[in-house]
């Protein structure tokens, strides 16, 4: 993914005006329509990762009651990864924006090319989501 | 959504931590291989060097003509008749014939 957004950014240079906004905003709002068409694609073909397949430490860290369980980096993605297939392509995006990479809504507005508004409805809405699937996957057998 | 928001959270503060992932060592000519062609490759050398073959070219032009007006001025013998004496003094000592 990273390579077809370098690709596309050497192809279109052409079209980088740096009075409209600065080289690191352009080439993150491509970034950010090259993630969001691969969301897309790859959904068609995703299934749901079963429960059984999560790793041992996440299973154990699903289980507990509390927060109090040690949890890997890499485990809490799998478990995100997990939760948040069922969310819409624009909602896994703002969501991993908001709050994996901790960006602000100016600046996700900005990459999306989305008014503040929606992005606080998406990213309510992804969180609700998100919430419910890790209900779901803390009840399943 | 409450109950659950402790949890939320701890996944996304934990997950913030995971490293970021390396590009492999030969990212960049793998993205160069993509976005040069062979053909276009070649257009853009042609592009660079003909200038520079122009300019070459001129030079040489200008320094001979540039050495024939001297020469000429100086009163030395120019390319042209330094050029024909050589080929008669060639034709007198071989007897042979060398039109310059």
């Amino acid at each position: 993914m990273a390579q077809d957004v370098f690709v596309k950014a050497w192809r279109q240079l052409e079209k980088f005006d740096p009075l409209k906004a600065p080289f690191e905003n352009w080439l993150s709002r491509m970034a950010t329509n090259v993630a969001l068409n691969h969301v897309r694609a790859e959904k068609r073909f995703r299934d749901q990762v079963p429960f059984s397949q999560l790793g041992e430490g996440a299973l154990e860290w699903l289980q507990q009651e509390d927060n109090s369980a040690p949890l890997e980096a890499m485990e809490a993605r799998e478990i995100l990864n997990r939760c948040m297939v069922d969310l819409t392509p624009d909602e896994q995006v703002i969501l991993t924006m908001a709050e994996i990479e901790g960006r602000t809504s100016p600046e996700i507005g900005q990459l999306t090319g989305k008014a503040a508004g929606t992005i606080r409805v998406t990213l309510h809405r992804a969180k609700k989501k998100l919430t419910d699937n890790l209900i779901r996957l803390q009840e399943s057998p | 959504m409450k109950d659950n928001e402790p949890k939320l959270e701890k996944l996304f503060r934990t997950a913030r931590e995971a490293p970021a992932v390396a590009p492999p060592e030969n990212f960049a000519d793998q993205v160069m291989s993509l976005t040069a062609p062979a053909s276009a490759n070649n257009v853009i050398t042609i592009d660079f060097l003909l200038p520079k073959l122009a300019w070459a070219a001129t030079f040489v032009v200008a320094a001979f003509l540039s050495s024939e007006v001297i020469m000429y001025t100086s009163g030395f013998p120019s390319l042209t008749a330094g050029t024909e004496e050589l080929a008669s003094a060639w034709n007198s000592e071989f007897n042979t014939v060398i039109t310059p």
